[in-house]
């Protein structure tokens, strides 16, 4: 299956700021050299924690941020630099699901008028037409009967129903790649299954394409088919799903899966465990070579000199560790 | 009661009477803490975990009233206590932990000065060595470079460093109960595991006992020895841990497991529990879980079935249950 997107070496830096009068003083390395791509109707999940770039990177995709450098490519076209028309036409492709969907959505509006907005804003439809459509997509995400929901706020609903909302806005132009940005990592656990289903669902009905970030590892064995890890602005491995859980190649990777609850209290007996120390670095002043070395139980020589580039071990299995070779 | 039984929760009920109507947010729960143990009470939110846990320590928000049961902590109960005698047990012999460490850090007090209010409250000691006291507990859990941290500002801090600091805050008296609610919660994955590595080393030396609140069923699995299961506002089920995740009786336990992803396995069709958790305001009639419950009878909806026993310790309020044992 061909790729949908594309990105090359993106970077993304911000500027900090500090003192009264905000002079500069440093870069925040948010996004630092990333490349990999997403096929047609396929998952691919975004790992890491807390500034590691997930979101950014997310946010660069659907041209909410600008780059400082790199290529992103979308359905075959270079997408890195348009504007206006173009532009538009490509928001209506990418679109957006958030983690919170109660501050995503505004308090003040019903969801007929949170609903409408995006076919007022393409001029898609109008009057009663405009109605029609919007209680479709709530009965698309299983709010049925779509026309009784209308006239309520978001406050009206509970958590499981606000993300069924966040998820029919952004499905309301027919886009071919939805960014989830930690879209159950609110829900409880009962609910969490019911949306990931319907997700599951709408990509099958649409041929949706998703980058799905997200923090925990339990919700991206199941739901993605590629994963790529990330650290303080790096993709450290990426690969298949099943291939990068049972083999992990990178430390870091192997520290992640280890530190997560597993709900099994015989497996937790005898479960491996590697506590990585301390927190992550700033991003600010990164360190230097591989910037996991701080935090790494498998540091070694070298490590502190030379950054380790991506290195593929087996098809499609990519890590950055000068001493991968010894880890699966 | 059990001699080495620290905390009996009996028929706890705290109702909050609110603008909208009265929550029946904890509604008679009973559970117990022996003497060195680790107890988890699991549930969703709003089912009431939390208010528990706040009834316990007798923080409930001022809209309760009426509380009623009892909450015996080492022979006394704390719901007829006077704030006063309150006072002398928080934080001395029971202490808490919670989820977003910078809501209980005062942000314009330094971090050493506010452990150090904990000692010279609980034992009379100067202010001085009351400092000296914070600097080696938190030498003691790997605070690294103690005198700077003290010296810090919460917003200084990193997340897992706040939690550090309230978990010194909360050892410092060595406690004889200590109760996590959602401790790791706000933290990342890493750092998840660090804090419970702390908090449980902290407990095999202190030898007291833990109560952790929490909808994370990992962690639950992982740290506890006991499992209470709580659903719109009372138990439904506790065991021994292995039983609860091994051989769970209740529907809403089994759904709770079913639906609950791992990493170390793929599933393509997620398991759900139909429907919403349901409002405290109006519980549904009878059995709180029949609205979503697959295996819902007829009596389900007239009747709340009580906790029945099925082995030793392991007990489930499920009208299948009574028949299955009849």
């Amino acid at each position: 299956m061909e790729d949908l997107l594309r990105v090359e070496d993106l970077v993304k830096y911000f500027p900090v700021k500090s003192g009264f009068f905000g002079e500069h003083s440093g870069l925040v390395h948010a996004v630092d050299h990333v490349t990999f791509s997403i096929r047609k109707e396929d998952t691919l999940g975004l790992v890491g924690e807390s500034g590691c770039g997930k979101t950014t990177l997310g946010r660069l995709i659907a041209k909410l941020e600008v780059q400082d450098r790199g290529r992103i490519f979308f359905g075959g076209k270079e997408i890195s630099t348009v504007k206006g028309e173009e532009l538009k036409r490509h928001r209506r492709e990418v679109q957006m699901v958030f983690q919170d969907p109660f501050e995503s959505l505004n308090p003040r509006r019903t969801v007929l008028a949170i609903l409408s907005q995006p076919f007022l804003n393409y001029e898609m439809a109008k009057g009663p037409d405009l109605k029609a459509n919007v209680v479709r997509l709530l009965e698309m995400v299983g709010l049925t009967p779509g026309a009784s929901y209308l006239q309520r706020y978001p406050h009206q609903f509970s958590g499981g129903q606000r993300q069924r909302i966040g998820i029919a806005r952004a499905l309301a132009l027919g886009p071919r790649l939805v960014i989830a940005d930690e879209p159950v990592s609110s829900l409880d656990i009962s609910i969490r299954a019911q949306i990931l289903n319907l997700m599951k669902k709408l990509q099958e009905a649409h041929g949706l394409s998703y980058l799905f970030i997200s923090h925990d590892l339990s919700v991206v064995r199941s739901v993605c088919n590629n994963v790529c890890v990330m650290y303080l602005g790096r993709v450290v491995e990426m690969g298949r799903t099943e291939e990068l859980f049972l083999t992990p190649r990178h430390p870091y990777t192997v520290a992640l899966l280890s530190a997560t609850p597993v709900a099994d209290p015989l497996k937790a007996k005898t479960k491996r465990r590697i506590i990585m120390t301390g927190d992550v670095p700033s991003a600010v002043n990164p360190p230097t070579g591989c910037r996991f070395r701080t935090r790494c139980s498998f540091q070694g020589q070298g490590c502190a000199d030379e950054e380790p580039a991506l290195q593929e071990y087996s098809s499609g299995h990519w890590a950055a560790c000068h001493r991968a070779g010894e880890i699966a | 009661m059990n001699s080495t039984t620290l905390l009996q929760v009996e028929d706890l009920r705290t109702y909050l009477y609110t603008d909208n109507g009265v929550v029946h947010a904890v509604d008679n729960v009973s559970l117990k803490v022996d003497g060195d143990e680790t107890v988890g009470l699991v549930g969703e939110s709003g089912c009431g975990k939390t208010m528990t846990a706040l009834t316990i320590v007798r923080l409930e928000p001022a809209t309760a009233r009426n509380l009623s049961g009892k909450v015996i902590f080492e022979n006394r109960d704390l719901l007829q206590m006077t704030p006063g005698e309150l006072r002398s047990i928080r934080g001395s012999k029971i202490a808490m932990i919670y989820q977003d460490p910078m809501t209980f850090l005062n942000p314009i007090l330094k971090i050493g000065s506010q452990v150090a209010e904990v000692v010279t409250l609980h034992q009379k000691l100067t202010q001085s060595k009351a400092w000296e006291k914070v600097l080696h507990v938190f030498d003691q859990l790997g605070i690294p470079s103690p005198n700077r941290v003290a010296a810090s500002y919460p917003h200084q801090l990193s997340g897992g460093m706040r939690q550090r600091v309230i978990i010194a805050m909360a050892m410092i008296c060595h406690p004889h109960l200590l109760i996590a609610d959602e401790p790791t919660t706000a933290l990342d994955v890493s750092v998840q595991a660090q804090i419970m590595e702390l908090i449980k080393r902290i407990r095999t030396e202190m030898k007291n006992s833990l109560l952790i609140i929490s909808h994370d069923l990992g962690l639950i699995a992982e740290n506890c020895d006991r499992v209470y299961v709580m659903y719109a506002g009372q138990i439904v089920e506790h065991a021994d841990v292995l039983t609860i995740f091994k051989n769970p009786a209740h529907p809403y336990t089994k759904g709770l497991l079913r639906s609950n992803l791992s990493p170390d396995r793929r599933v393509e069709q997620f398991d759900t529990i139909e429907g919403e958790v349901p409002n405290l305001i109006h519980p549904p009639s009878g059995c709180r879980f029949h609205p979503r419950c697959e295996f819902r009878m007829d009596r389900c909806e007239q009747e709340g079935p009580p906790l029945f026993d099925l082995s030793d310790g392991h007990r489930a309020s499920c009208w299948l249950v009574k028949e299955g044992r009849d």
